[in-house]
């Protein structure tokens, strides 16, 4: 009796583990044999609409995470160092697309940056300036929602550096800038790195706000998902879906590789 | 002087004013903790910025508030040693000496300061993997190599244990002699500012209570309060009942005590004064038939004991109205059999009594009992 | 295939051993209906007027572009009914054996849909920098707006699909885009402009260039709810609907 009321537990939580890996393992398991077993996979990897959406996905990515690196910095490390009034409403608010539906980051970057938009009117109006179906629009859609993870990890970063070694550095007589530079950033390092391969990850992924806010053109706005997203609907249905999948899968699981390598010989060896 | 400080502040219910000056030498800032010391390093340094005052470092102003002046502390020439170090994690013991380096000659700079620290054989070595007092010293060679002739040390010694900071205190008296140097060193530990001070300055809630020859403020204390705080055991409170010839006759409980006119002050006939006499300068005496009516003796009976091994210390009940603290050594507590007898005469030598005025400012800080360790 | 088997096994144990379960009484009152999304709103209105005719049914609607819908079915989704907006669709579903029934439903005319002045006729299409949207080739209205467009030559087409600025999935998102100003014009469904924003107006296409596209609809369970469904469609009254809708009805047939 004992022994049983012992094990139940252990067997429930057994059980619930191996749903939970079994739920997040089997869909990887079903792309690949669909992939693997499927003809006209190495087709569908190899056409022309493959390489320009993984072209036009990795080089767009790569630009909004530059773009969210090099501004997303600053305002991090302001956030952490100033106190105003609101500042949370600030926090919050930078955050805010990460809970946000991409559809719904769309609709709002519409709204703004459309030719109908806030800004975008006048911009139309003005200059005949136009971002909507252009390879702007995708970098922006990207930035949208994947520069709050990596402006929240640098936060985070910054937050954990004790600021007593900053201010130790400026009596060695660093300036603000060097102090940064040479404590700050090697300090935080790990977590800019882990925030800014999530923010890359995003931006790769990124299907909605795209799809609203720039549309699908292939070469120009047609990213590996929404190129995915189309393959879908065409009538030999999956194979071509899948084996994008698998292709983009691949891309992302070597960029991630290279980003934890950067980020582990970073943080260097005692 | 190399250091010339005035400053007043204000930081939320906490008022600071101080003021004092440092030449070739070292000062320490004494006190218990938040009552300004760390404080007034951070003035220093100009990690913070009081409301009005003046900060000369090597007779150039880094701050003033009268024309505005106030240098970001990158361009104030010193060495700061924070309380807990503040070693940059990341970067070796060489790479943070280097850190505040400046103009040519860095390495052999850096391999002096090793030098001089001991330290030459960890210079590859990360802060983690030091121990606390490699780590402590590191430290030190990282402001030393600022080439600053004003250093800055917060507490530093604090954490690490009694037989390092012996080492330590002894090597920061070499350098001091060696370098040529102004230090300012806050502690909270009593017999560490006594070995390493040559002045003293004794801080108590923001305000800067005296500042003098080690000596003095140990011998003299400006008032109760720094009495108090400079570890005398006995403090009593007594009136003046004559005047004559440099000496004091004061009536304290039921017993005349004869003192010496303390420097700079006369106490008139009549008025209140406190006399402070530390524990091991009290003498105890066989009982004498003579001795009631005799000035500065005293009868007292032992109420309580307490044996450290060197000394021992020993808490009367006299006809001074407050209990007595003696402090005697081993052996002459053992010559006298003190064991074996609990009453006494006390004698307070005239040249060891300490007569302070009554000031209401200490007077409100003196709840505490007369009795402080 | 041994893995799929023993997949499915292992999560079916799990989830059982979770204590989910399935309720096979309930579905025999619901049934779903996958509807091309050009017709959103007249199978809205449609699904309410069958549910109000039949006490206890209860329709759940999923529109979207009908190649999505197709493939969503092709991998097993769950519907008893699929509108689509090409026999092509139903055509595949009845090569993969998932037909019980089809039936022709309407037919519907293409149409230019503009927002801006720029564009006055189906010629202007070919204008050089006009923002033009279609939906994509995998898509009905999108192969039935090319093939329109090679109706009026290759020269016109090859001009007209050089001013493309995006493919959408589906006829709803084409024309939103020029609702939205996004875009300058999109060729959509005459009964999609209904349900449009007063800013647009429709510029017919000439009857020559016309493609009429032809929707179905394919019963695809055997539970009774799916078949009235069907049989409410294609009735009078099914058709009424559709024809207030701007879909040209077409009646019973076989």
């Amino acid at each position: 009796m004992t022994a049983l009321r012992v094990r139940a537990p252990q067997a429930g939580l057994a059980l619930l583990i191996a749903v939970f890996a079994v739920f997040f393992v089997l869909p990887f398991a079903g792309l690949l044999e669909r992939g693997i077993g499927g003809s006209g996979t190495w087709d569908a990897i190899t056409s022309d609409t493959a390489l320009d959406a993984l072209t036009l996905s990795l080089w767009t990515s790569a630009v909004a995470l530059v773009i969210a690196v090099v501004a997303g910095t600053p305002v991090a490390y302001w956030l952490t160092h100033v106190r105003f009034p609101g500042k949370g409403a600030v926090e919050a608010l930078i955050d805010l697309p990460i809970v946000l539906p991409p559809t719904i980051a769309g609709v709002a970057l519409l709204t703004a940056f459309g030719r109908k938009g806030l800004l975008g009117a006048p911009l139309d109006d003005w200059f005949g300036l136009t971002l909507g179906f252009s390879t702007v629009a995708v970098i922006m859609a990207q930035l949208f929602v994947g520069a709050p993870f990596y402006v929240r990890a640098a936060r985070a970063g910054f937050a954990g550096v004790d600021a007593q070694y900053e201010r130790v550095a400026h009596t060695l007589g660093a300036s603000r800038l060097r102090a940064f530079a040479r404590i700050v950033l090697p300090l935080s390092w790990p977590s800019l790195a882990a925030g800014a391969a999530l923010c890359w990850a995003r931006a790769l992924g990124e299907l909605g706000a795209t799809l609203i806010f720039a549309g699908n053109l292939q070469g120009e706005t047609q990213t590996m998902p929404l190129a995915i997203l189309s393959a879908f609907e065409r009538a030999d249905g999956l194979t071509a879906a899948v084996a994008l999948a698998i292709l983009l899968l691949a891309v992302a699981l070597v960029a991630l590789a290279a980003f934890w390598l950067l980020s582990t010989r970073g943080r260097g060896t005692p | 002087m190399t250091l010339e400080f005035a400053a007043r502040t204000q930081l939320g219910d906490f008022s600071y004013d101080a003021r004092f000056e440092a030449g070739n030498e070292i000062v320490v800032l004494f006190g218990h903790s938040g009552a300004g010391k760390s404080l007034t390093l951070q003035l220093i340094a100009g990690l913070l910025q009081p409301d009005e005052g003046r900060i000369a470092i090597g007779g150039e102003a880094v701050f003033d508030a009268g024309t505005g002046l106030n240098l970001p502390p990158q361009t104030r020439r010193i060495g700061y040693v924070v309380q807990d170090l503040a070693l940059f994690p990341h970067m070796t013991v060489a790479e943070n000496v280097q850190f505040g380096m400046t103009g040519e000659g860095r390495e052999q700079r850096l391999a002096e300061v090793l030098d001089l620290m001991h330290l030459g054989e960890f210079r590859e070595r990360k802060p983690r993997s030091l121990s606390g007092g490699q780590q402590q010293r590191a430290a030190l060679a990282r402001a030393l190599a600022r080439e600053a002739s004003l250093l800055l040390l917060d507490e530093p010694f604090s954490a690490l244990d009694e037989s390092l900071r012996v080492e330590l205190r002894r090597e920061l008296i070499r350098l001091r002699s060696e370098l040529d140097l102004s230090v300012i060193f806050v502690t909270h530990d009593l017999r560490e500012a006594h070995l390493v001070a040559d002045r003293l300055a004794v801080f108590d809630a923001g305000r800067l209570l005296q500042f003098d020859g080690r000596e003095r403020v140990f011998r003299a204390p400006a008032n109760r309060r720094v009495a108090e705080l400079t570890g005398v055991a006995n403090i009593l409170r007594g009136r003046v009942v004559a005047a004559r010839d440099g000496t004091l006759t004061v009536e304290a409980g039921g017993a005349s005590l004869r003192a010496p006119v303390p420097n700079g002050w006369r106490p008139d006939v009549g008025e209140a004064v406190d006399i402070a006499i530390r524990a091991e300068r009290v003498n105890l005496r066989r009982l004498d038939a003579d001795d009631p009516g005799q000035p500065n003796l005293v009868r007292g009976t032992i109420r309580e004991e307490l044996a450290y091994g060197a000394t021992h210390t020993l808490r009367f009940e006299s006809a001074l109205g407050e209990t007595v603290e003696v402090e005697i050594a081993a052996r002459p507590y053992e010559v006298l059999g003190v064991g074996g007898q609990k009453s006494w005469t006390l004698e307070l030598p005239p040249e060891d009594l300490h007569v302070m005025a009554v000031s209401s400012d200490a007077a409100a800080g003196s709840s505490a009992s007369a009795t402080t360790a | 295939m041994s893995l799929r088997l023993a997949a499915a096994g292992a999560f079916t144990v799990a989830v059982l051993g979770l204590g989910a379960c399935g309720d096979g009484e309930e579905r025999r009152d619901t049934i779903t209906v996958f509807a091309a999304a050009s017709l959103t709103e007249a199978f809205g209105e449609l699904a309410s007027a069958f549910e109000a005719e039949h006490p206890g049914v209860t329709v759940r609607l999923s529109f979207a572009g009908s190649a999505t819908l197709r493939t969503q079915i092709l991998e097993g989704a769950p519907a008893d009914v699929f509108a689509s907006a090409s026999p092509d669709e139903v055509a595949t579903l009845r090569a993969a054996g998932l037909v019980i029934e089809e039936r022709a439903l309407a037919t519907n005319t293409l149409v230019v849909a503009t927002g801006a002045d720029a564009i006055e006729a189906f010629e202007d299409l070919a204008s050089p920098g006009l923002r033009l949207v279609l939906a994509a080739e995998e898509v009905p209205a999108g192969r039935y707006a090319r093939e329109s467009l090679a109706l009026a030559g290759s020269d016109f087409a090859g001009r007209v699909l050089a001013n493309v600025r995006s493919n959408e999935a589906n006829v709803r998102s084409t024309l939103a885009k020029v609702e939205l100003g996004e875009a300058d014009a999109a060729i959509v469904y005459a009964s999609d402009l209904r349900a449009a924003d007063e800013g647009v107006r429709a510029i017919a296409i000439p009857e020559r260039f016309q493609v009429a596209a032809e929707y179905r609809i394919a019963l695809l369970s055997e539970s009774d709810g799916a078949r009235a469904f069907v049989a409410f469609a294609t009735s009078p009254a099914g058709m009424a609907t559709l024809a207030r809708h701007g879909f040209t009805a077409v009646g019973v047939t076989p």
